[in-house]
């Protein structure tokens, strides 16, 4: 099993409040997988994403990666294991403004001492070229569109060859054709290369695409979804008021 | 890429970069400025002291700077032709001036005063005393046969007239009472107001005739332009043997001086403290509101895998950067500014203990500058390390929420 979240809870302060914005989490993520978190603002996709993707530390639980626990790992090794297994795609593409598109891809690429400069290059120019963005390699962000720039930040996760990629609503700021192209664009690298790919979206077409989906709730899984040709089988990990929920939706 | 990713964003934010660069650029040009004035103020106190009085350097007889002064004839030195060749051979020494210096009293017939006397080698005193001004009459060594100069407060002191008799009396060793008749050869002015208030000089032979004795109780040593002063007085230490002569660099007798330097001195460390405060605020501020900014980007590098660490060397490399760009600018127009004003000069008022006011000018040295632009770096990135500390620290999560 690639990730695995076990009764992962997180809370915030919020002046003398406290917000849950996770309550006991449990999800198993295979290697390979394209899979959507859907939920309404506030239900907990981003903070799941952020948990999975070692930017944020669970209240409680447990966070595994290849069935080994990273919870309680120094900010180093967290940092460390980010660098060389995960890939972020953001919603507003958060592209280095002062590097051009090529020197973008190639910012996470400097962490590792042991790629030689000539690798480096020639990865870059290879996931250029995925995103179909090599006549724009010299460009900064201020001259791409915004489809551009979200083609580079996809090159730029891909460049270090993670196992996952967390994309946190990344069609949210596109228009409805670039989104698709950008949606088809990373099917195809789940498919082709067998990187796991998690969304969290309110876009219908991720969740078209999606061959698992995650619905969130208030910080909990509302129901698990697995893709059955054109609809979904939903399964539950959530006691008797979840399966009451799962015989409703089906 | 640190470096260039550094000059990059510098030159991204123009406006905040040129702020910061504008508040360290001022506190270097302030700080070479300060300091220039001040080494000059210094540098022409020093040449007037050792162009008036001491020389470079000068042996006396063992127990004279002491206690000498008040017995001055029983403190002479034993083989003052000896040390004076022995000196002349010392490489650098331009001119060695023996001195025969005791109290006495000068008289106008009608009054006296009690003065300083000293008996002096004109022609060598002329080369050493460049800062001593004849302002009436002419100087010893224009005048043929026993002669007197006076400095300018006894001339006032006593109403003396150039060409009128003045009677010099003064005490042999064994205590027998003499006088010497001379006529009043010149009116000098030292850039020591006390020394000018007291001092009668007369030549050297004839102050040896009015105290019975044929020695002198110190010699000046004037070096050549560039010599070393520290290596003049070891070689004179090395040439002299110490139980019989007492060899002190000039610094060592200028009390004044060295009074007015550590004044100086200290109030330069109070203005490099404010200035330095002052920078060392106007980048944090700076640094504070651009790394606002700036903080969903520091979000990204650490979410795509780099460390705090890298974040904040991010941060340490764009002050560095800055501060030395702002401290090269400082250079450049401090020093074009401190030879514009040096050309014009600054006039001064007579310092304490003179009557003489002068032209300051700001010196342009290696020291003052790599000082002044120093400070700027080291203002530059210590300004820089609460904010960099603080947002390298942020969560991850926090620093990406201010993604526009």
């Amino acid at each position: 099993m690639l990730i695995r979240l076990e009764s992962v809870s997180k809370t915030y302060p919020m002046g003398v409040q406290t917000i849950t914005a996770l309550r006991d989490v449990n999800l198993n993520i295979e290697e390979g997988a394209f899979i959507a978190i859907a939920g309404p603002s506030g239900s907990g996709k981003s903070t799941l994403l952020n948990i999975v993707g070692l930017i944020d530390q669970p209240t409680s639980g447990r966070l595994l990666i290849d069935d080994r626990e990273v919870s309680g790992r120094s900010p180093d090794d967290l940092a460390e294991l980010r660098a060389r297994s995960i890939g972020f795609v953001f919603q507003t593409f958060n592209l280095l403004p002062v590097l051009t598109a090529e020197e973008n891809v190639e910012y996470p690429l400097l962490q590792f001492r042991e790629l030689k400069a000539k690798e480096r290059r020639e990865r870059v120019a290879h996931f250029l070229e995925v995103v179909k963005l090599q006549a724009h390699a010299k460009h900064r962000p201020n001259q791409l569109s915004g489809g551009q720039r979200q083609r580079v930040a996809i090159a730029r996760a891909l460049a270090t060859q993670p196992r996952v990629v967390l994309a946190d609503e990344p069609t949210a700021n596109l228009d409805h054709r670039t989104g698709s192209r950008i949606l088809r664009l990373m099917r195809r690298i789940n498919r082709r290369n067998g990187t796991t790919f998690i969304f969290s979206t309110h876009d219908p077409r991720v969740l078209e695409i999606a061959d698992r989906r995650i619905d969130l709730d208030d910080g909990a899984i509302a129901r698990l979804g697995v893709r059955a040709g054109e609809t979904w089988s939903y399964a539950c990990e959530r006691g008797p008021r979840d399966v009451a929920q799962v015989i409703e939706s089906k | 890429m640190l470096l260039a990713i550094a000059v990059r964003n510098l030159v991204r934010q123009r406006t905040r970069a040129l702020l910061t660069l504008a508040s360290v650029g001022i506190g270097v040009v302030s700080l070479i400025l300060a300091a220039g004035f001040i080494d000059d103020i210094l540098f022409q106190l020093r040449e007037a002291t050792i162009h008036s009085q001491l020389g470079h350097f000068e042996v006396f007889a063992p127990g004279y700077v002491d206690a000498g002064r008040r017995e001055p004839l029983a403190h002479t030195l034993a083989d003052s032709r000896a040390a004076i060749a022995a000196m002349r051979a010392i490489p650098g020494v331009a001119t060695v001036a023996p001195r025969l210096s005791f109290s006495g009293l000068l008289s106008n017939g009608r009054a006296d005063a009690t003065v300083i006397i000293e008996g002096i080698d004109p022609g060598a005193e002329a080369a050493i005393g460049t800062a001593m001004t004849t302002i009436a009459g002419k100087s010893l060594e224009a005048a043929s046969g026993p002669a007197v100069v006076v400095g300018e407060g006894v001339a006032r002191s006593l109403k003396l007239r150039i060409g009128g008799t003045v009677t010099v009396l003064a005490s042999t060793r064994e205590g027998a009472l003499n006088t010497m008749d001379a006529p009043l050869a010149g009116i000098f002015r030292s850039p020591f107001k006390d020394y000018d208030e007291r001092a009668v000089r007369i030549k050297l032979r004839d102050a040896q005739d009015l105290v019975a004795s044929d020695s002198v109780n110190s010699l000046a040593a004037l070096l050549r332009p560039g010599a070393s002063v520290d290596d003049a007085v070891s070689a004179a230490k090395r040439a002299l043997p110490p139980d019989r002569y007492d060899i002190r660099p000039w610094w060592a007798l200028a009390d004044f001086y060295q009074g007015t330097a550590s004044l100086y001195r200290r109030q330069f460390m109070v203005l490099l403290t404010i200035v330095a405060t002052m920078v060392l605020l106007g980048v944090a501020n700076s640094v504070n509101m651009s790394l606002h900014e700036r903080q969903a980007e520091f979000g990204t590098v650490r979410a795509l895998g780099y460390g705090a660490g890298a974040v904040f060397r991010q941060i340490i490399v764009e002050s560095a950067v800055l501060g030395a760009a702002a401290a090269l600018l400082g250079i450049v127009l401090g020093v074009m500014l401190a030879w514009a004003i040096s050309a014009i000069g600054i006039d001064m008022p007579p310092p304490p203990n003179s009557d003489i006011g002068y032209q300051a000018a700001i010196r342009v040295s290696f020291s003052n500058i790599a000082l002044a632009a120093a400070i700027g770096v080291f203002a530059a990135v210590i300004g820089a390390l609460l904010p960099a500390r603080r947002l390298s620290r942020m969560p991850i999560v926090a620093a990406l929420r201010h993604a526009v």
